[in-house]
Parts: structure tokens; sequence; C-alpha cells
């Protein structure tokens, strides 16, 4: 095997040698173009693709499409025998619809071809891991991500709100290592207009906690996983490949959630994702778990007024008492449509390989781009954690993070959960058990009708196997 | 006929002012927020004082072609309404007017056209328009949404010229108008108001249409509805864009509906009276 990668290797590298010799770029008149979306992993790349077409001679031209609906329309893409898209935009938990439906190319091979050139060894191993599908890497990560929490380091570094923390609970008031801890802490910081907080009175409410609790694509599942992973949690049942989102450690987590409530803005039901996350950025909240996507914006003061009013800190997310959990990480990938021409596919491999570089990564970081890293190296330079400081903590917890959920019925769950969680946090429903098991009920009555190999076979994780050369 | 008693006004002029709150409120904070700075877009309690901003206008035209979005919009909602209501106009006088034991069950298999969910027809529609080479065109649209509104502008349409009464044409006839002319000059005429209704539901299901357009479509024919809700990322929702967006999209079905207006308003009544 080792010896045929040399040899691919160098044809490879004959073939581009000639053809250089000739003045003819590697991929003169391939064009490639992505499905992709919105995302800072694209919008900070799409500016530059010029750049890849001097490289290498192939023109790409990347889309930009909705987050709701694009993976229904990449399954469709990839029905087609002629594709119109060679390149995809993965959020990591698609890769068991994705692999289960042929969509995207096998990188593994490629990935170890040219593992030297891509630095493998400097990318985190989880977020390999988070884009493989039975053991093989379907897309490459372009952006990770990692659920930790920010908090008002201003307020918690402030004396008198030490001594009154210290005072009311009885220890010194610290990022929170436990949920119990982050509840104290969310209560403490929850004040009505006129109050005094860090030594001003306030002109209006401050929210001790901003967490997610709307159905609107999920958005509370988001929120309610790290809590339930990190009291040890799981989301199947290794036996049966059923729904195990009843059982002790969701119902711990039902019960976190349903406590921060009341510190909670009181438009609460309707916080999904960045409208939660602006809580944080306005300075409105002193605690606030979510993506490390979001994150990045927290050091610029012209996408987060947070940053001219008082300073955020950064750490781990909470774990359950005594029983310390890693916390979940994603990713957001580019991959290959597998109905690509050899060609294409192999220019379309360069590309991500450019895309997702260390250089390129670093160049973000050096011009202010805010990408969320995955590659040690940067995490880990003095003078990049100096500007971002989150740096330490995506590093931190990255290397013991578990992978986000993959399953191929990952929408119906995220649809399901997000549904029963939301009614059960608005009072419509009052047994956490009832509406955990009801949940489960239909997962399970859809997983069902698949015979228990196959299930078994979906929840299966095995390690990617890049790894093992 | 009898003067409203002042409380009667009142309680109209009441009535009126909260369904015009309903309908507007939500276009109101659409435009407000597309000039409202990032940062405070969901401050709460809301700031209606603040100092104006057209960054979100200006990144909707920058960041992506959103001009050329509005364009294609404008072109697949035209086409279709001219398609629909030549087709669809033809088909219902044929119903309306020829005898046949089975002409109402090809008036309800025209019907059952609309009774299709989207997402069923949207692979066969996919592969159709690739192997035809007009996938990301706006043709593609124009075709699909043509067999939404071609059913419902002859159910529309067929209502009109059932009103038309028969001893129109056959005197034309006699004056030795031909089948076609009397369509045109006389019957035509007449249900004007049945055209211009229809136009407006076609026009307004075209230009909003998502489903269809987000998947049959790539840059090229990308309609401003798909655009607009491209700026929904994963990491990110850009509210100010899609706010400045949205408020944009407003604009030419409501200068398309205040246009068709004067005839709407005749259409959406002729025949509730006899």
């Amino acid at each position: 095997m080792k010896y045929a990668n040399i040899a691919l290797a160098a044809a490879a590298l004959s073939v581009a040698a000639s053809g250089a010799a000739l003045g003819q770029k590697q991929f003169e008149g391939i064009e490639l173009k992505m499905l992709g979306i919105g995302d800072t992993s694209v919008t900070r790349l799409a500016p530059l693709v010029d750049e890849f077409e001097e490289l290498t001679g192939a023109k790409v031209q990347i889309d930009q499409f909705p987050y709701p609906g694009l993976i229904d329309k990449i399954v469709i893409e990839a029905s087609a025998d002629t594709p119109s898209y060679q390149l995809m935009w993965v959020d990591s938990p698609w890769v068991g619809v994705l692999g289960e439906s042929g969509a995207l190319e096998d990188l593994t091979d490629l990935a170890i071809r040219d593992a030297e050139e891509i630095n493998l060894d400097d990318i985190i191993p989880i977020q390999l891991q988070e884009n493989t599908w039975q053991g093989r890497l379907l897309a490459f990560p372009a952006s990770g991500m990692i659920w930790h929490q920010n908090y008002r380091k201003d307020l918690f570094e402030h004396p008198d709100e030490q001594a009154a923390f210290k005072a009311k609970y009885g220890y010194d008031l610290e990022p929170a290592t436990n949920w119990e801890q982050y509840i104290d802490q969310a209560e403490f910081f929850t004040r009505t207009a006129g109050e005094v907080l860090a030594g001003n009175v306030l002109e209006k409410d401050f929210h001790g906690n901003a967490q997610a609790y709307s159905r609107v694509a999920g958005a509370i599942t988001h929120d309610f996983f790290p809590i339930m992973r990190s009291y040890g949690g799981q989301y199947w049942d290794s036996e049966t490949g059923l729904c195990a989102m009843d059982r002790e450690p969701s119902l711990r987590a039902v019960d976190v959630m349903k406590r921060l409530v009341q510190f909670n803005p009181p438009d609460y039901l309707g916080l999904m994702w960045d409208i939660r996350t602006g809580y944080m950025e306005r300075g409105e909240t002193a605690v606030s778990s979510y993506w490390s996507v979001r994150t990045v914006r927290l050091t610029n003061p012209e996408e987060a007024l947070v940053a001219g009013i008082g300073e955020v800190g950064y750490a781990a997310s909470p774990t359950g008492e005594d029983i310390p959990q890693p916390t979940m990480t994603g990713a957001l990938s580019f991959g290959i449509n597998s109905k690509a021409t050899d060609d294409e596919k192999e220019a379309a491999w360069a590309f991500i390989k450019w895309g997702t570089s260390r250089e390129m990564m670093r160049r973000f970081a050096e011009e202010g781009n805010g990408v969320s890293m995955f590659h040690r190296s940067i995490l880990m330079d003095p003078d990049l954690q100096e500007r971002y400081p989150y740096y330490q903590v995506l590093l931190d917890t990255q290397e013991h993070a578990q992978r986000r959920i993959f399953h191929p019925f990952y929408a119906d769950v995220e649809e399901v959960f997000g549904v029963a969680l939301n009614k059960y946090m608005a009072g419509e429903a009052d047994d956490p058990q009832a509406v955990l098991t009801e949940a489960c009920n239909k997962i399970n009555t859809r997983l069902k009708v698949f015979p228990v190999e196959l299930r078994l076979r979906w929840i299966a994780d095995p390690p990617a196997e890049i790894f093992s050369n | 006929m009898l003067k409203p008693a002042t409380s009667e006004k009142l309680l109209c002029t009441v009535l009126i002012a909260i369904a015009l709150a309903v309908f507007l409120v939500p276009i109101f904070i659409v435009a407000v927020s597309s000039v409202k700075p990032t940062p405070i877009m969901f401050q709460k309690p809301p700031s209606f004082v603040f100092e104006p901003t057209a960054d979100h206008y200006i990144n909707l035209f920058t960041a992506r072609p959103f001009a050329k979005f509005i364009w294609n919009s404008l072109l697949v909602a035209c086409g279709s309404t001219a398609f629909s209501l030549t087709f669809g106009t033809l088909a219902a006088y044929a119903i309306s007017r020829i005898r046949h034991r089975r002409i109402k069950d090809l008036a309800f298999w025209i019907l059952s056209m609309r009774m299709f969910p989207p997402i069923a027809v949207i692979v066969p529609y996919y592969i159709l328009f690739k192997t035809a080479g007009i996938l990301d065109t706006p043709l593609a649209l124009i075709i699909v949404y043509s067999t939404v509104n071609i059913p419902l502008t002859t159910w529309l349409m067929k209502g009109f010229f059932d009103e038309v009464p028969a001893a129109l044409e056959e005197a034309a006839a006699v004056d030795g108008h031909g089948l076609l002319a009397t369509f045109f000059w006389i019957t035509l005429p007449l249900v004007a108001p049945g055209l211009a209704v229809s136009a407006v539901f076609c026009f307004i299901f075209s230009w909003n249409e998502f489903i269809f357009a987000l998947m049959l479509t790539g840059s090229e024919a990308q309609t401003a509805t798909v655009a607009v809700m491209s700026f929904w990322s994963s990491d990110a929702v850009q509210w100010g864009r899609i706010m400045a967006g949205s408020f944009i999209i407003v604009i030419p079905g409501v200068v398309f509906v205040l246009t068709c207006q004067r005839w709407l308003v005749r259409g959406l009544t002729m025949g509730s009276v006899r």
C-alpha cells in the first residue's frame, strides 16, 4: 500500500511537471462549482478563488444557498449522473445521510496520499473523525467547531460581585466547571432594572444566562445534547441501535435547561442560534454556551458591542458533577461529489487542500477573519493566542471532545426532540420522562422498520482509517 | 340606505385600524430592521430611535449579485404569468363552452395538477431539466410554475366564462365573426377582471415560490427569495441583509397588485350578485 501511494504520488508529480514544462497548468480547462453556503468557511474563501485558478488553472465558482434545504439539494444533486456541482459544503452531522446515499467521494486514500502536504498530523484528530462515515473520510474540515462557554470576564472579576457571590454560594466566582455552578452563576447575575451590577445601576434587566430554547431548526437540541453528553448520556442504545435519549442523563439535562429558564430573557422560547448569541454579543448576559463559530465574533467591536462594553472570557463547557465528560464537537467541511469525473475529483481535492490548508487558515487569522480553527500549530501560536484569547480553550477542548450526532436520522432527531423539548420548556408538558419517552418512541417507530444489523452499523463509529496509516 | 351611527363608524374605524396593524406591523418591522445596525438588531426592548444605516442594502447588493436575482425573479414571474394566462384562459374557454360528457373529468384532471406535493416531483423535474440542459435557467422555473398556475387560471377563468351569456357570442357569429374573432374581441374583454385576478395570483405565487427555486437553480437563475434566504447560514443568520432583501422583494408584488387593482376589485366581486 505504501509503495502504491509513493508510485501514485510520483506519477501525479510527473504529470504536473510535464504540464509545467509545457507552460500548462495542472488543471487547465477544468471548471468546478461548489454547492456552498454563506458561512464564514465559504465567504472568507470565495473572494480568493482566483488565486487558486492562477495556481492550478482550474476555475472555481462558489454558489451560495440557504442552510435550510441545502442537504436535500446535495442529495438531489448526487442523484444526477452528470453533476452540476463537483464540490459540496458539508455540515458534519450530515455525513450519515450523505454517506449512506453515496453522495460523497471517499477522501481517505487522497488524505493518506497527501498527508504531508495537508499537515495531517497538525489537524486535531476529532475534526477528521467528525467527517467520517464507517471509518472513511467523506469531507475535510474547513472550520472546526467546539461547544464551550463564554462569560462576562469583567463581571466575574469585579471585586463586589466576587464578594457577593462567595457570600451567597460559599465558593469563588470562577468559570463554571459543572452545571450546578453554571445555574448558580445564572441566578446570581440575573438582575432587574434599577439594581446594581458591577458598581453600575442597570437601566434595563440583565439576564444571567442566554441559551437556545427555540424549536426552529432544532436550535434547542444544540443546547440540550452537549448537556446530555456531559452527564454521560448517549444518543443510541448500543445493543439495539434505538433511541436512548430518554434515560437518566437526558432527564438531568432537561432539568438543567428547565432550571435555567427563569434566568433567561423573557423571549427564551424564540432564542435560536444567533438571536441567543446576540445577548452575549451585546453584553446583555453573564454566561452563555454555544458553538465556537460564533465566538469568533466576540473580539470584533464591529460585530459585537460587548467588545466595547466589557470583556468576554472563554472556558470549557461545564460537565455533570463528579462525572467529567468531554464536550461536543462539530465541523463545517468540504466534500467532493462522488459523480464527478476523475479529473474533476482530482482538481476538487486540490481545491480542498488549498482552501483548508494551514497556510490559508493562518492567513485568515492574521487578516482578522474569524474562522474557528482546527490546526494545533495555529491554536498554539502565542501571537495569535494573544489576539484571539479563546484559542487556548478551543485547543484544550477539541483535544478531548466527543463526536456530534451523525446518524442518518439526525434531521428527524432534531425535529422531534426540538418540538418535544420546546413544549416542555414552555410549560405545555409537565412530565419530562413522558416527553423524552414519547420523542424516543417517535424516532424508534421510524427506525424499527430497519433490521437491527443496519441500525447498529449506523451508530458505529470506527476510528478513521487515515489514522491507521 | 340608513346612515351608520357614530358608534358604528367608530367601531369600523377601530376594526380597520386593528386589521391594518396586523398586516402592516410585520412590514414595518422588516423596513425598520433593514436600516437598523446589526449589534442592536434584537435588542430588548426594541429600539426605534437609532442612527439608520444603509449597510444592509449595500451589503445585499455587493456581497452577492442581488440585482441579477431580482431580474431572475421578475423574468420567471412575468414569464410564468404570461404563459399561464395564455394557456389557462384558452383551456378555460374550451371547458366552459364545449359540451361533452367527459369534460368535467378533464377539468378535474387539470385541477389535480395542483394536488402534487412539490417535494414529490422535484427529483423527476431535476433529472428532466438536467437532461434537457435547462437546469439553472429561468425557463425551467417558468415551466414548473406554469404547471401550478395553469390549473388555477383554468378554474378561475372557467367561472368568468360561464358568466358571459352565450347569446353574445351567437350574435357575433350572426354578424359574421369567426370563433377566434369572437373570443378575442367579444368574450375576452368581458372577462378582463378575471384575467387581472388570475394574473395577480400567478404572479404572486411565482414571485414568492421557494422550494422549486432552491432545488432547480444555481447561481445563474437563482431567484430573489432563495438569494435572501441564502443569508441564513450555519454559523450566522444575516438578519440585516435578509430584512433589506425582504423589503425589496415586497415592492414589485405591491406595485403589480396596485396596477391591477382597478380590475381586481371588480373581478373578485363579479358574479357575487346576479
